[in-house]
């Protein structure tokens, strides 16, 4: 695998420059339209990771190619978190990634806040 | 009919794609990324209409990203105390030539006068 120097402006020009939304349900399946530089709608991914001693997580955020918007947008749906259970909100980052090349983009933090039945029983009803 | 040249940002056609929102309150402000067909961003203009009311989303230049997304806010809606939702068309209109895109239908919803939507199916 090719080593990219993440520092170096040549090595990547992936970039995320806004999302509409930087939190989400544990459970996932939250869409996010996220506004990037340049990609090919055929070659990105959006990556979901947490790292730490033992290995850490890593889950893709799910979309087809026709949810690419002219290169620079993407609308996608927010993987899920690895463990339901979580009882405080838990930030992890997401990056863009080509996924021939392997390079990506800096990060950017997301935070998954913790499923209440109860809370969202509410805004069920609210909603009706 | 005038022929148009689909390239050039300056006659092209407009169009929405989608907004990351459909439904914001009477009293505006609610944040929407647009995904469009390309447009310059000094020459561009989100438009807010029902009858005789119409209103502009507020974004500045460096909210129009690479062409194709704008992120604005909504105006606030000319009566702040409806009842019920309003549906209203969202239009972008170019300043220069005043084409516009088709539209797109945007929901008002009262502010809280009825907090657990009751009345409202």
């Amino acid at each position: 695998n090719p080593i990219y120097d993440s520092k170096s402006p040549n090595a990547s020009n992936l970039k995320i420059s806004r999302m509409d939304k930087t939190c989400g349900t544990v459970l996932g399946g939250d869409e996010i339209f996220l506004l990037c530089d340049k990609v090919q709608k055929d070659d990105i991914e959006i990556r979901f990771y947490e790292e730490d001693d033992e290995g850490g997580w890593e889950a893709f955020g799910d979309f087809s190619p026709t949810d690419v918007h002219k290169q620079y947008a993407i609308v996608f749906k927010t993987p899920a978190y690895h463990s339901a259970e979580i009882e405080r909100p838990v930030t992890v980052f997401l990056q863009l990634r080509r996924k021939k090349a392997g390079d990506s983009s800096d990060p950017k933090q997301f935070t998954y806040i913790p499923h209440l039945p109860d809370k969202e029983e509410v805004l069920r009803k609210k909603q009706k | 009919k005038p022929i148009y040249d689909k390239k050039a940002t300056t006659t092209s056609e407009l169009k929405i794609y989608n907004l990351n929102t459909y439904r914001g309150t009477c009293r505006g402000k609610t944040e929407v990324y647009m995904l469009c067909d390309k447009v310059q961003k000094d020459d561009i203009e989100i438009l807010f209409r029902l009858g005789s009311w119409k209103a502009n989303g507020e974004f500045a230049q460096t909210d129009v990203h690479r062409q194709v997304a704008i992120v604005f806010k909504t105006p606030p809606y000319e009566d702040q105390s409806v009842t019920e939702d309003v549906e209203v068309n969202v239009v972008l209109r170019r300043i220069s030539d005043q084409m516009e895109s088709e539209p797109v239908s945007f929901t008002y919803t009262p502010v809280c006068l009825d907090p657990y939507g009751v009345k409202r199916k």
